[in-house]
């Protein structure tokens, strides 16, 4: 290694310029990440193939101008030394500085970084009094030469720059180097490649006006508030819009499409894209001072011109985005455009940007389609036929189980695609054509892996008796369309062989439960619900619960479903003030009404009639999943009957009515856990540890307090003295 | 500028070396005739020069002296240009007065004192240029101006620094990548032995990473030794052929 120096000039914490001098050591042996290279470099990781027509060096300026053009993945075989690329870290900010290590990581992009500035023979150091953008033009092309001799001349190398001194200077210094200017090298070699062109040239354009904005002012800046405020008490300026009253008519005329002038009565422009610079007598606006709300504006009037009026209330127009100045020419009035905005200056009422791509005509189902999948941040490239290809000779027999089989054949544009989108009139799926129509897909007649949940049904009541989630094959005998599903669901008559009437029962009883489980992975083995699309699958049932504790609320009752050892409440009354009461055939629905508690059991009353819900009577409750976007989705129990749920599984004991042995079982099984629970609970007490002195002296309430007596009272005041009776002692129950 | 990258995603730090490569160093011994061993090392563009007087009957107070072994005596200080702003306070301020102890720390470990009883043997390392490792390069410099003079030491010492960034320790810090606030350890070793003489960290490390940085600083530290080694061969050689041995 060899060390030299080099020298910086940088500003101090304390603002200072300081210089500084820092080593910089030389090796010979950098690696080129060429996959043609002849001298054996390391080359680790990602490397550019011999296969593409040509290597292409962009300059610092490029890199950092016009870094989006190189982001297209057409353009392949790129070399980013590391001089473009510090120049983008120091002029453009950690944020695109980071999106370039992210692109040079992206093994879907054809690019590398080549550390130029630390190869012994492609070093320049900078020349005494050399501008900075000269010497990493020129650096950049000692890095070309390097590594076109590097590669032995076995691939041209071109370089481009912005610079058209450099191109005239490099071009012609070496064969097989060659020097361009970013347009021209787009249109020789990348002629069919339109939207490049475009992009590069709305890009230029706006450099180029930004550019010259800076230099031509043509209106002065708004003057600061001390002076607006001493010329006023002056008497040079006069304050406008606070207290004069005026009776000009609006007057004016338009001098070009974005430039017009207009009289106004009240010095206020009505729209904040509108902006007051001078009236007709030369009255200039020199300032604006703000009042809260209410704007008002510092004019400095010509000799002899009559003062201005008028007070106006001005309310925000709230935080629309302008839209960015474009180089906007006409042809682009009724079209949607994608637009990037560059900057803002502190001085403009809109941001600087240059259009990306145009979408087409406002209003065509096209563009409004690719509007909205832009605003919803979807991205569907077409899949490359290298991964089409792939994934059919390697894994013929999909295991979609096998995720991470996938991921290694898709890399990370499966990742970024994890769902299919549904159009009205398309659809974007996100595996290749041949996959989810075909090889992923559950085919009448053809053997498949798939992830699969079954259910045992019972046959009459269309109960489920049992679940189970895991691997299988498939041979389906009949493949679902998504009419029919659409005519299962919307309760039409539709004809299912094999399905028959359970597809209309489960439908009619589920309406508004329709979900599409979709497996996640086979790692995780809970499965995650998708609202996709309304489809046949769902996932409801019907359980026998038991009604076990009573809560201290008027509108819900505390159940257990047995089965799953679930303990949720159950809601009698609503929010809207009706209650649950049972019709004639055992099913129950809201209906307006009341509700009364008592100690052992619950009654509803309705025009309908009054229904009873006893402690320990075994109820039918429908168990749903509700899902929410803030919380994590919870188990919804609502009451469907009155009447015990018939479960037809049956022990191959004696058949008991399964009502009382289930409930005499029940009651058994809550005093036991009543018990276990208390002596818990003594054990607990006596095994606590003892206060320290500490804690003791300094504990701030001691048992029993304020709060537990107010406690007390709040239950007291909940219990339904009219069942009470005489006498009672009611004690606070246990709410699960 | 928009943030340094200590290390970059080839691998390569500020200046251009891997994560463990140290910088150049350079040393010359015997550059005072006047003193009894004087050094002067670059590290990279850290310049220290160290001189060594004794040892010699305990100058000042009386009571210093230790009846069974020699007094060592360190001065740390740097020059006033020393570093990119012209500094205010070159000695007694609490700095020096640190790096001073730390001295006498670490040669007290290595050099036989108890060879010399009731004597006194004084170290002064002066830095000419600082660029990150001052404490390293100040105990190199001691080193090789103490075998200069000719005082046993037990084995050479020789410090390095070392640093962590992005799960890598890096070898041998410049004064940008200490000055960045990450973690950075000085360790002063006796090669051969492996044994350390001084071990000091400034700002906080996962307790995970403690194992991996001083391996790294061990190895840095091993290489400083060769180097050091053979600037003393070197000096041996041409000292004799000038004697004509």
């Amino acid at each position: 290694m060899i060390k030299t120096e080099k020298v910086l000039h940088l500003k101090s914490s304390r603002g200072r310029k300081v210089r500084v001098v820092r080593e910089h050591y030389l090796r010979e042996h950098v690696p080129c990440y060429s996959s043609l290279c002849q001298a054996q470099c390391a080359n680790e990781g990602k490397v550019l193939s011999g296969e593409v027509t040509h290597y292409v060096i962009p300059d610092a300026g490029v890199a950092r101008d016009f870094m989006e053009i190189l982001e297209f993945r057409e353009i392949q075989g790129i070399v980013f030394t590391q001089t473009a690329c510090q120049a983008v870290q120091h002029s453009r900010g950690r944020r695109q500085y980071n999106r370039l290590r992210s692109l040079l990581k992206d093994p879907r992009h054809h690019c590398i970084l080549f550390a130029n500035e630390f190869q012994e023979y492609s070093y320049c150091p900078r020349e005494k009094g050399e501008p900075q953008d000269k010497w990493q033009t020129r650096c950049v092309y000692h890095a070309a030469v390097w590594y076109h001799d590097h590669l032995a001349g076995l691939k041209p190398v071109v370089m481009i720059t912005e610079d058209q001194t450099a191109v005239a200077e490099y071009s012609s210094l070496n064969c097989g180097v060659y020097v361009l200017s970013t347009q021209e090298y787009l249109q020789t070699f990348w002629p069919e490649l339109q939207a490049a062109l475009e992009l590069y040239c709305s890009i230029a354009q706006s450099l180029q006006e930004r550019g010259s904005e800076e230099t031509e002012r043509e209106y002065t800046e708004h003057l600061p508030a001390e002076v607006l405020e001493a010329g006023i008490k002056s008497g040079r300026y006069i304050q406008a819009g606070g207290g004069w009253r005026g009776h000009v008519c609006p007057q004016g005329w338009v001098l070009n499409p974005l430039l017009y002038t207009l009289f106004t009565h009240d010095c206020m422009a009505t729209h904040a894209s509108n902006s007051i610079i001078k009236f007709a007598d030369d009255t200039t606006v020199v300032g604006l001072i703000t009042n809260n709300d209410k704007e008002v504006r510092a004019l400095e009037t010509a000799e002899g011109a009559p003062p201005y009026p008028h007070r106006r209330d001005r309310s925000g127009e709230g935080g629309k985005l302008q839209v960015p100045r474009l180089s906007s020419p006409p042809s682009l009035q009724d079209h949607r455009v994608i637009v990037r905005l560059d900057s803002w200056d502190s001085t403009s009422l809109y941001p600087n940007g240059h259009s990306v791509r145009v979408l087409g005509r406002a209003g065509e189902l096209e563009t409004e389609v690719q509007t909205i999948l832009i605003e919803n941040c979807i991205h569907v490239p077409p899949f490359s036929e290298a991964q089409v290809g792939y994934s059919i000779i390697h894994h013929p027999h999909i295991d979609l189980c096998k995720f991470e089989s996938l991921i290694n054949c898709y890399g990370m544009s499966l990742v970024l695609r994890a769902t299919t989108y549904y159009l009205a009139d398309r659809r974007y799926d996100m595996l290749p054509a041949v996959l989810s129509a075909d090889l992923c897909s559950l085919l009448g007649g053809v053997d498949r892996y798939a992830m699969s949940v079954m259910w045992d049904l019972d046959a009459q009541t269309l109960a489920v008796n049992k679940v189970w989630y895991g691997r299988t094959l498939i041979q389906s005998s009949y493949q679902l369309y998504y009419e029919l599903a659409q005519a299962l669901l919307n309760g039409e008559e539709a004809e299912v062989p094999e399905l028959g009437h359970i597809s209309k029962v489960i439908t009619v009883r589920s309406s508004y439960n329709s979900k599409v489980i979709t497996v996640r992975s086979s790692y995780h083995s809970k499965i995650k619900t998708v609202e996709l699309v309304p489809d046949l699958l769902v996932l409801s049932c019907q359980h026998m619960v038991t009604v076990i504790k009573k809560g201290y609320r008027n509108t819900l009752t505390t159940v257990c479903v047995a089965r799953y050892g679930l303990k949720g409440a159950v809601y009698l009354k609503n929010r809207e003030g009706q209650v649950v009461s049972e019709r004639q055939d055992g099913g129950c629905d809201w209906q307006t009404g009341s509700l009364q508690r008592y100690l052992d059991h619950i009654t509803t009353t309705t025009a309908a009639g009054t229904s009873t819900f006893n402690l320990f009577q075994h109820i039918t409750v429908r168990i749903s999943v509700q899902p929410s976007r803030c919380h994590s989705d919870t188990l919804r129990l609502e009451v469907v009957s009155n009447r015990p749920h018939q479960a037809p599984e049956t022990q191959a004991q004696t058949p008991q009515p399964q009502g009382a042995r289930g409930r005499s079982q029940l009651v058994q099984e809550v005093v036991r856990q009543a018990e276990e629970a208390s002596q818990q609970a003594e054990e607990k007490r006596g095994r606590a540890p003892k206060l320290s002195k500490e804690e003791r002296e300094f504990r701030q309430s001691k048992c029993p307090n304020l709060y537990s007596l107010l406690e007390e009272v709040r239950e007291l005041a909940l219990l339904d003295l009219a069942a009470c009776g005489d006498n009672a002692i009611v004690q606070p129950g246990i709410v699960f | 500028m928009a943030g340094l990258e200590l290390l970059s995603d080839q691998g390569y730090r500020l200046d251009g070396r891997k994560a463990a490569e140290l910088r150049k160093v350079q040393a010359r011994m015997g550059v005072f005739a006047q003193a009894d061993g004087s050094a002067y090392i670059e590290q990279g563009n850290t310049k220290a020069l160290a001189v060594v007087y004794g040892p010699h009957e305990v100058r000042g107070s009386r009571s210093k002296t230790l009846h069974d072994r020699a007094v060592i005596n360190c001065q740390y200080s740097m020059a006033t240009f020393s570093t990119a702003e012209r500094k205010r306070r070159p000695h007694g301020d609490r700095k020096s007065t640190e790096m001073s102890l730390h001295l006498k720390q670490t040669f007290e470990a290595a050099v036989l004192t108890n060879l010399y009883p009731r004597s006194q043997i004084d170290i002064y390392v002066k830095i000419l240029q600082s660029d990150g490792g001052n404490y390293s390069a100040c105990v190199n410099a001691a080193t090789l101006a103490v075998v200069d003079a000719g005082i046993p030491m037990r084995d050479y010492v020789c410090a390095c620094t070392a640093g962590f960034v992005d799960e890598t320790p890096l070898a041998d810090l410049c004064h940008a990548e200490e000055s960045g606030g990450g973690t950075s350890l000085a360790l002063a070793l006796l090669p051969r032995g492996g044994h350390i003489a001084l071990l000091q960290m400034d700002a906080r490390l996962h307790q995970d990473h403690l194992e991996t940085l001083m391996e790294a600083a061990m190895t840095a530290c091993k290489g400083v030794s060769k180097v050091l080694d053979e600037v003393v061969r070197q000096h041996l050689q041409e000292v004799s052929a000038l004697t004509g041995e």
